[in-house]
């Protein structure tokens, strides 16, 4: 932690940073604007109680991947203007499955290396980060 | 140039090309920047970014004019028409995408030179031994103290005892981690590009890419929020939370 910013500042920065989501997303559609939602829907849900998903160890990877892969890939699709098509599904669902394959491998050497330093086994603490990629 | 064949060869060269830039600047730097170890720490860090950055911009245009040439070359030896392929570049969006890139690519290498020359200068070592460790201080520190950031700095207070200011835009950079920024504006391009290819790039991509990076940043925001007894403990390198 540097103590670059203050609590006050980050929730500031959310919130304008959550405007800006929207106001973008708008400007592209309606289904630009459901993906955009869907994406701070998640952000919020993995790091705010009740749901709390960084300490859900199974369905973190796979929500984070619809965050990470399917928003992104699906607002590329609707700035296209074109209809889905079937390879798209076939290619978003394989780099979906890459991604979720890239972040289970990733969590499972930092639980590893936890044990390792004598810390608690598979410590949530140590992986409820957002991933970097 | 219409053959996969000769495509491949051109960018088997440009690569090349930039290899050798980046490996010419790692190998002129280092030196540099060791012999800059006997100066004092502010003359260390002004001389090392005076060195690296020039060098690598003059490596970078060095490596991009010959690699256009090397295009050039190679579309004459095929026997095609250089004012075509010339003209195909830089009247489509293409040419865009592909200074973006390239202007990425740079500016990422840069940051890690001179991220490395800054540690080396604050540190007092050569890059080699930054990650081992420093032989002498000061080093930066590995978490804010008092109301001080966390960096390789020699401050000593701020002034009249309040804490160092960030900006916003500043700090939604920092947010904005590159390497997850880079993989969510590819995946968005892949989105756009699949099927019938990226022909142009458009205001929408950018707004779609804009959306992207402030859905991230509100994401990692709140996630430093709601984390911040744990990365007191765990996470040095997160900005939050100064009380």
């Amino acid at each position: 932690m540097t103590g670059e910013a203050s609590e006050r500042d980050l929730l500031v920065l959310h919130w304008l940073a959550c405007a800006v989501t929207f106001a973008a997303a708008a400007s592209l559609g309606a289904p630009a604007v459901a993906l955009a939602l869907v994406s701070l829907a998640i952000g919020r849900a993995y790091s705010l109680e009740p749901v709390a998903l960084s300490y859900r160890t199974w369905l973190a990877p796979v929500v984070l991947g619809v965050a990470y892969v399917l928003v992104p890939y699906g607002l590329g699709v609707a700035v296209r203007g074109v209809a889905l098509r079937s390879a798209d599904a076939l290619l978003a669902g394989a780099l979906f499955l890459l991604f979720l394959a890239r972040i289970v491998l990733r969590t499972s050497v930092i639980a590893g290396a936890t044990r390792r330093k004598g810390d608690r086994p598979c410590s949530c603490a140590s992986t409820n980060k957002l991933p970097a990629w | 140039m219409t053959e996969s064949v000769g495509a491949g060869w051109t960018a088997a060269l440009v690569f090349c090309l930039y290899l050798l830039g980046l490996w010419l600047a790692y190998r002129f730097g280092r030196a540099r920047l060791a012999r800059l170890e006997s100066e004092p720490p502010d003359v260390r860090r002004v001389r090392g970014r005076r060195v690296v950055l020039p060098l690598l911009g003059g490596v970078y245009a060095l490596a991009g004019g010959a690699s256009i040439l090397g295009v050039v070359l190679l579309v004459q030896a095929e026997g095609g028409s250089v004012n075509e392929y010339v003209g195909f570049v830089f009247s489509s969006s293409v040419s865009l995408l592909v200074a973006l890139v390239l202007a990425g690519a740079g500016a990422l290498a840069t940051l890690a030179f001179t991220d490395t020359a800054d540690r080396a200068a604050a540190i007092g070592d050569a890059p080699h031994h930054v990650l081992l460790g420093g032989r002498r201080l000061p080093g930066p520190l590995s978490r804010a103290l008092g109301r001080l950031r966390a960096r390789p700095d020699d401050d000593l207070a701020a002034q009249g005892g309040r804490a160092e200011v960030t900006r916003l835009p500043v700090l939604a950079l920092r947010m904005l981690r590159y390497r997850v920024a880079t993989m969510l504006w590819v995946l968005l391009l892949l989105g756009a590009a699949a099927g019938d290819g990226l022909v142009h790039l458009g205001w929408s991509h950018a707004l779609a890419a804009v959306s992207l990076a402030a859905a991230y940043v509100a994401a990692t925001t709140v996630n430093d929020v709601a984390d911040r007894d744990i990365d007191r403990i765990n996470h040095t390198g997160t900005p939050a939370v100064r009380s």
